[in-house]
């Protein structure tokens, strides 16, 4: 028995070194190797069925459209670009599975799911074998260098940059009285909530009221509801993503109360709206509109040729980080010449403000999510979407 | 107070006509049906189906579709597995609820789906201070009306009988004559009209349908039956309100930084209360007879 144990532990170390060997053979400061022939190979370790599915298949499809007309002008260096997908099934545990199933395909750089605590199981798997990992549009805060290292980066805008550019709309519009709903199971609507909460308290004589948690499970919203009723709040901030939020805001409007509310990106697009039939005075920011009617052409041309390609419109604007994520990883290899993790990392820190579908993006050696791009807020009104206004660091830019 | 007490009846009602349709099946034949969320989600989707007919017809239909399902997991998974061990029928109804959630994920696709049901009545009426919803007003008087139904159907119908003699003891009652195939369809029946009425108030409470929304339903029907006691019907709707108005009142009461571990107090709550009375609320002691 205890032989069994013994050869048991010794077949384990033997493998443990093994995978620090590999390890070894690829990271660190490993001279740039040139792009073998052949296509580029950008591994998509996202989620094409479950909760996340609906978030992630809109940027999944702007990849496609960016790679297309990318390939269409000869590709990067002469290399055409190949999106090689698998499907974490919305599971955490198996994002790091399939991140590793497709860097064994040869991928050489990893986009992954559009959420930190969904997507960054698979960017760790990447990472850790030197290869650069993207999510198009996570927002939470810890998707940046001290929590995931150097070579992850996300295209989605910081959700407390956006929450402080919702704070300001909010207290723009003559709002006072806030009063919080929190969804605490993901770190993207922890950090709206607190923005927002930090932003909006701080203003000259406005006041975060109120605050309760909601949670996705919720069968009834009654007694949340009920205290926001009593707290005289003259806006509701609410910090949740769908089914759950358009289940909550079903019931409060049903219960009769009709103050503003005001919300953040996972709220975007229709496909929750008939939950919540003739839904108005609802804001929420967004990367843009996808109903025609954006201020900068490029993007109503990009919904214009989604459609077109895909036979349905997009679902959310999300699918606009898809394109600009391959528009930096694209230009990133051309500068380094290769894809090797840390010269592509410090290509794209290098890269400065670069113009892409959802405006100038820019990363530096300490900075790897956006948060000064402009948050388009876009209105709900009897069911219409309409952009109301561009904020950009907490101030009004234009509107429309 | 008086608000949080309606909120608490209401989502007690909810609770009640979940855990009573896992509850008839347990005292018949001793059956934990982990596939009773998925006759909930079969009549979400069948009522988003019939969206658009008049209500009363999409209802009736939902009703029909998902009592045919509960009847069709008797006859094709449950019948042949009679009589085998409590385990055996427990991995039968996990298999059952992977096989039709993998059905209607097939069918529909995992994106959640939004539907406006009921929407007549998404709107409230203040009384004395409190808003209550008319949907809140409806769940409260169907369940009640669908409780009473019951009791009358167990009390003074020849079936009924028959199925509190197999709930008493079902050997004995097959011994007697009691027909065990009708009485066990008839409460597959019974426990799949209630999933389907259940279904309508939730999809009519969220208006939304994911292909697992009949899992956090089937979890708390569990913990109701449970915390109200096993073996008897009425207990269980004691657990449905009990837990209910545990929920309700943590969900009212608790401080902001912990409104978060709202769920988990509940579980501690039910621990607590099942110290004190392991055989729940209203459980009577399963101890076996020499």
């Amino acid at each position: 028995m205890r032989r069994t144990m013994l050869l048991l532990v010794a077949a384990i170390l033997a493998v443990v070194a093994a995978g620090c060997g590999n390890d070894k053979g690829t990271s660190g400061s490993s001279p740039s190797v040139a792009l073998p022939d052949g296509p580029i190979e950008i591994g998509m370790a996202i989620a094409r069925s479950g909760l996340a599915a609906p978030y992630d298949l809109g940027p999944a499809r702007g990849a496609e459209l960016a790679v297309a007309d990318i390939n269409a002008k000869g590709g990067v260096l002469g290399h055409p670009l190949k999106l090689v997908y698998g499907d974490t099934k919305s599971d955490r545990a198996l994002g790091t599975t399939v991140a590793l199933d497709l860097l064994a395909k040869s991928a050489k750089v990893m986009v992954v799911t559009c959420d930190f605590d969904l997507g960054s199981p698979a960017a760790i798997a990447a990472t850790s074998k030197d290869v650069v990992a993207f999510t198009p549009c996570a927002g939470s805060s810890q998707f940046d260098v001290p929590t995931l290292g150097p070579l992850a980066y996300s295209m989605g805008t910081e959700a407390g940059a956006a929450a402080e550019n919702v704070a300001q709309f909010a207290y723009d519009q003559g709002y006072r009285k806030a009063y919080l709903w929190l969804d605490p199971s993901i770190s993207q609507t922890k950090n709206t909530c607190a923005a927002f909460d930090s932003a909006f308290g701080a203003k000259p004589d406005a006041e975060v009221v109120g605050s309760d948690t909601i949670q996705q499970q919720d069968t009834s919203f009654a007694v949340q509801i009920a205290k926001v009723r009593d707290s005289g709040a003259d806006v509701l901030e609410l910090c949740s993503y769908n089914p759950g939020a358009g289940a909550a805001l079903r019931e409060l409007r049903a219960s009769g109360i009709d103050i503003p509310v005001t919300s953040h990106l996972a709220m975007d697009g229709n496909y929750w709206l008939k939950a919540v039939p003739n839904l108005s005075k609802f804001y929420y920011d967004a990367f843009g509109s996808l109903y025609g009617n954006d201020p900068r052409a490029d993007v109503n041309t990009f919904f214009d040729r989604y459609r077109e390609k895909f036979g349905e419109p997009a679902v959310t604007s999300y699918a606009l980080t898809g394109y600009a994520t391959i528009e930096v990883i694209a230009k990133a290899i051309e500068s380094a010449e290769t894809t090797e993790g840390a010269a592509l990392a410090k290509a794209i820190d290098g890269l400065g403000e670069l113009d892409t579908i959802l405006g100038r993006t820019g990363y530096d050696a300490e900075h790897h999510i956006v948060a000064d791009r402009p948050s388009v807020i876009m209105s709900i009104d009897n069911g219409t979407f309409d952009p109301v206004a561009t904020y950009v660091r907490g101030a009004k830019s234009k509107v429309g | 107070m008086a608000q949080n007490l309606i909120n608490a009846l209401s989502l007690g009602s909810l609770y009640a006509l979940i855990a009573l349709g896992i509850a008839l099946l347990f005292s018949i034949m001793g059956l934990i049906n982990f596939a009773h969320g998925e006759l909930i989600t079969i009549g979400g989707y069948t009522l988003l189906a019939f969206h658009g007919l008049p209500l009363a017809v999409a209802v009736a239909l939902t009703v029909a579709v998902v009592v045919a399902a509960a009847l069709t997991m008797e006859r094709l998974a449950f019948r042949p597995a009679r009589g085998a061990s409590g385990e055996t029928l427990l991995m039968t109804s996990f298999a059952l609820s992977l096989l039709v959630q993998g059905g209607v994920l097939l069918k529909e696709g995992a994106d959640p789906q939004s539907v406006n049901v009921l929407g007549s009545l998404g709107a409230s009426v203040d009384v004395g201070g409190m808003t209550i919803g008319k949907l809140d007003v409806a769940i409260i008087g169907v369940t009640g009306v669908l409780l009473i139904g019951l009791a009358w159907f167990l009390r003074a119908t020849p079936l009924g009988v028959q199925m509190r003699a197999a709930a008493e003891d079902f050997t004995m009652a097959r011994a007697l004559g009691v027909r065990a195939d009708r009485v066990v369809a008839t409460a597959f029946g019974v426990s799949g009209a209630f999933a389907a009425v259940a279904a309508v108030f939730l999809v009519a409470r969220t208006g939304t349908l994911t292909p697992s929304m009949g899992l956090t339903p089937v979890l708390l029907g569990f913990v109701a039956i449970v915390l109200g006691g096993l073996g008897r019907l009425w207990a269980a709707a004691i657990g449905a309100y009990v837990l209910a108005l545990l929920s309700v009142m943590l969900q009212a009461y608790l401080p902001t930084g912990l409104a978060a571990y709202r769920d988990a107090l509940v579980y501690l709550g039910i621990i607590v209360i099942l110290l004190f009375r392991p055989h729940g609320i209203a459980g009577r002691p399963q101890g076996v007879r020499v």
